[in-house]
């Protein structure tokens, strides 16, 4: 494989990533609607960012190494919270080390198959997951009490929600993705902001069903829209299971991505790319395993996407902006 | 003068030397050989000209060869216009005058001939010259033109290929009367010499694609073709995938159809099946009947086609994950009836699924070895006694037997039985991975699969297009993949024309 995605198929994977970690962790650490909406055009600024610095990873090494270490904490984080939660919804018998194992080798195989292989299969998956998930919360559109949702303003307010956009990781996802590009234009910030739209949308009909009190007390308030919606059903009794087997979807491909862009970053600092994937999923399944607790994994999650994510996702990108616009 | 006499002599000498040179070379290569016919005759009216005649019994056209040269050379050419007949050049003597067949060629050597006379054709050494006559004669037995046995369809052509190459180009020409459509023969096997014909449209194939195969082919190092299956394992780019990247057909109108839409096909001789490349997953899921019937009728089982494709791998997966894991996911009353028939099974669920589907696949082997007198009794046996049997004595539950029937009767409506092998083997991965974690090792599996699935590439050509791996008019081609639309509103018919766009090479 060439390892060179298209447009379209760029679009798919922001799209998909959006409907992977974004809608589980957000709803969970935002406070008010006003919040959500700052968060959101933060991330979507962020994604601006990304669209047009010219940072290009795999020319230096330096970065490729600053990136390669934050992705691969990134993935040690996503690969515990995605366990966690597979157990906490799906799989509560079994022990957490197995469900690590699968996601582990589920994820060098995907990483060993290339950033092409996931767009693919983005591409090829899309319109089921998006329905998928739209549907389940259109059905739950009538349950919405307004009164639950909160507007906080203020310039603290506003200042956490502007942080807290740095744990989108659209504008991420694009600075990695940007050597398998094979365009970049202004295009790839419609699949962005249709994504963030989804991301909006989730999380609005999460606050205004469970308020923010609700989503306190559970702890996924994303899965419990799927568990408590109103479906209709003929055969299948209780459907989240399809709706959460389809999330595991777009949540592997989020942890494909930063996987998968690891090891093209290793590959390009002349490290072997079997031995690199090797030793990473052995890295990954052993520190995702001694990690203790699934909040806390969540919050290291997002405290190392706003400290890490203002150095790889804002910092550097703008400097590559203006040291390119100089030179040109 | 003398001199001019004496290059003249000694030139006929040298020739008469090669042409004995040669016949000693044929007598050696076809010692022992007790099927060959050898034959030196004076021809001439004077019989002044040796002819040794070389074929392989039964392998020429006898009737042919004897009416169209034999009789000549030896009668007619005498009785013809004996006063006009100069032997100074007994080949153009013999091309000219005596042959009264189209079809010959000079060989470059004497190897090139004995390989014409294992091909079918038969071989003229003429005394007093160095060149080698070969003259068309094939007459192989051969079966005629059949009905096809796998691709069966009740509308439209019921022929299928046969055995014979050039019996199979002909019924693809036979559909498709352009000059475009061209047919490039190779030989591959270092000892079987198969014929190849690699046949495409000039005018809609890709050209670096028509390059690929025939570069390909030309590649090819082994001692025998047996068939196309066999030369189909040489052209797959991923050997170790279970997916088919190459498709295989029996249908003429289906190669025709298929080379229109911008493929190639290579026919094998000694096959009944031509290979149809580059392939696409959807393509597996296309029969010929849907192009001949209404559209609305062949897109419903499309679709279903799909759903069975789904279930012919995933069903017992699927069935072991709810309940062994996610029982809740089905109504209670279903989940407890399955409780109630398990109760006395001695095995777990994945044993029990496993042990039926082995002995299914056991059933499905013997049912293809059996003569087909006996096939019915071996179903009815295997199928519904021992399984009756096996349910009464609590040995499986009635559920795992309907998990596994539906199963197989999906695996029965993928129109390729390729894609239906390769779904037989993947079944059994994904039972495991449901097994050991339920909906999420289910889902995991099938990741696993699709990601396979899409770095598949059958020459150059993603293997999940038009899905993804299409850089223009995806939607377009869309048209012909779960739906089959109007014809009307399709705009591209060469389907595979745009797909290559999405190669390594660019």
């Amino acid at each position: 494989m060439n390892n060179k995605i298209s447009i379209a198929q760029t679009q798919a994977l922001i799209i998909m990533a959006s409907l992977g970690f974004e809608i589980l962790i957000l709803p969970m650490i935002i406070g008010s609607i006003t919040q959500l909406i700052i968060t959101l055009l933060a991330g979507f600024l962020l994604c601006v960012i990304g669209v047009y610095s010219k940072v290009d990873i795999s020319e230096s090494k330096i970065l490729c190494f600053i990136y390669s270490v934050k992705n691969i904490i990134v993935t040690i984080l996503l690969t515990k919270i995605l366990a966690d939660a597979i157990k906490n919804v799906m799989l509560n018998d079994v022990i957490i080390y197995k469900i690590i194992l699968i996601i582990v080798l589920v994820s060098g195989y995907g990483a060993w198959k290339g950033v092409e292989a996931t767009a693919r299969i983005s591409q090829m998956l899309f319109w089921f997951i998006v329905i998928g998930t739209v549907y389940v919360y259109v059905m739950a559109v009538p349950d919405i009490d307004l009164s639950n949702l909160v507007y906080k303003t203020g310039i603290k307010n506003t200042g956490t929600a502007v942080l807290l956009g740095l744990i989108i990781n659209i504008g991420e996802i694009i600075i990695l993705l940007k050597p398998n590009m094979k365009v970049i234009n202004g295009e790839i910030l419609k699949g962005a902001a249709f994504g963030l739209l989804l991301v909006f949308a989730v999380a609005f009909v999460i606050m205004g069903r469970l308020g923010a009190k609700g989503i306190e007390e559970v702890e996924y308030p994303f899965f419990e829209i799927m568990y408590t919606a109103d479906l209709p059903n003929v055969f299948v009794k209780r459907q989240e299971g399809i709706f959460i087997s389809l999330w595991i979807i777009s949540a592997f491909i989020s942890i494909f991505i930063y996987f998968s862009t690891t090891i093209g970053y290793m590959t390009d600092m002349k490290i072997n790319k079997k031995s690199a994937l090797i030793v990473l999923m052995i890295f990954i399944f052993i520190f995702a395993s001694v990690y203790k607790g699934n909040m806390r994994a969540i919050r290291t999650y997002c405290f190392l996407q706003i400290i890490g994510g203002m150095i790889t996702v804002f910092i550097i990108p703008l400097i590559y902006m203006f040291r390119r616009n100089k030179i040109e | 003068m003398s001199d001019i006499m004496n290059s003249k002599d000694m030139e006929e000498q040298n020739q008469n030397r090669k042409y004995l040179q040669n016949k000693e070379y044929v007598e050696n290569k076809f010692k022992d050989w007790g099927d060959i016919v050898k034959r030196e005759f004076p021809v001439g009216e004077k019989r002044e000209v040796k002819v040794y005649i070389v074929y392989v019994d039964d392998m020429v056209n006898r009737t042919m060869l004897e009416e169209e040269i034999i009789k000549n050379l030896i009668v007619n050419i005498r009785i013809s216009n004996p006063k006009n007949v100069d032997f100074s050049d007994p080949y153009e003597l013999l091309v000219n005058g005596g042959v009264t067949t189209a079809d010959i060629k000079q060989a470059k050597d004497i190897d090139e001939a004995v390989l014409e006379v294992m091909s079918g054709n038969t071989l003229v050494l003429i005394e007093n010259t160095d060149k080698i006559l070969v003259i068309s004669s094939k007459g192989f037995p051969k079966r005629g033109v059949d009905k096809p046995e796998t691709e069966i369809a009740v509308q439209g052509p019921q022929e299928a290929f046969a055995e014979s190459i050039r019996t199979n180009t002909v019924l693809i020409r036979r559909r498709i009367r352009s000059t475009d459509l061209k047919c490039v023969q190779k030989k591959i096997g270092r000892i079987s010499q198969t014929d190849v014909a690699v046949m495409y449209m000039e005018n809609i194939a890709d050209k670096r694609l028509v390059k690929k195969v025939e570069d390909m082919l030309e590649n090819i190092d082994v001692e025998m073709i047996y068939d196309s299956g066999f030369l189909e394992q040489y052209l797959e780019e991923n050997e170790y995938s279970p997916f088919p990247q190459i498709q295989l057909t029996e249908r003429p109108d289906k190669a025709a159809a298929e080379l229109v839409e911008g493929r190639i096909a290579v026919v094998v001789d000694t096959s009944p099946f031509v290979i149809l490349l580059p392939t696409v997953l959807a393509s597996f899921y296309q029969a010929s009947e849907d192009y001949y019937q209404r559209w609305e009728i062949m897109t419903f089982i499309r679709i279903i086609r799909y759903i069975a494709g789904f279930m012919a791998f995933a069903l017992p997966g699927l069935y072991i994950a709810t309940t062994l894991y996610n029982p809740s996911m089905l109504p209670t009353e279903l989940v407890l009836t399955m409780a109630q028939a398990r109760q006395n099974v001695p095995l777990p669920t994945v044993v029990e699924i496993v042990i039926l589907e082995l002995i299914f696949e056991a059933l499905r082997e013997a049912g293809i070895r059996v003569p087909s007198s006996i096939g019915s009794t071996l179903g009815i046996v295997g199928g519904i006694i021992i399984g009756q049997a096996a349910v009464e004595a609590n040995l499986v539950s009635p559920m795992a037997v309907i998990i596994i029937s539906i199963t197989a009767i999906c695996s029965f409506s993928i129109p390729n039985i390729a894609l239906t092998s390769a779904y037989r083997l993947i079944k059994y991965f994904v039972i495991f991975m449901s097994a050991a974690a339920g909906l999420f090792g289910f889902v995991s599996a099938l990741i696993l699969v699709l990601l396979h699935m899409v770095s598949l590439k059958s020459f150059g050509v993603c293997y999940v297009a038009p899905f993804s791996g299409v850089n223009e008019g995806r939607y377009d081609k869309l048209k012909d993949t779960v739906f089959r639309f109007p014809y009307k509103h399709r705009k591209e018919y060469h389907f595979y024309k745009k797909l290559e766009e999405d190669t390594d090479e660019q």
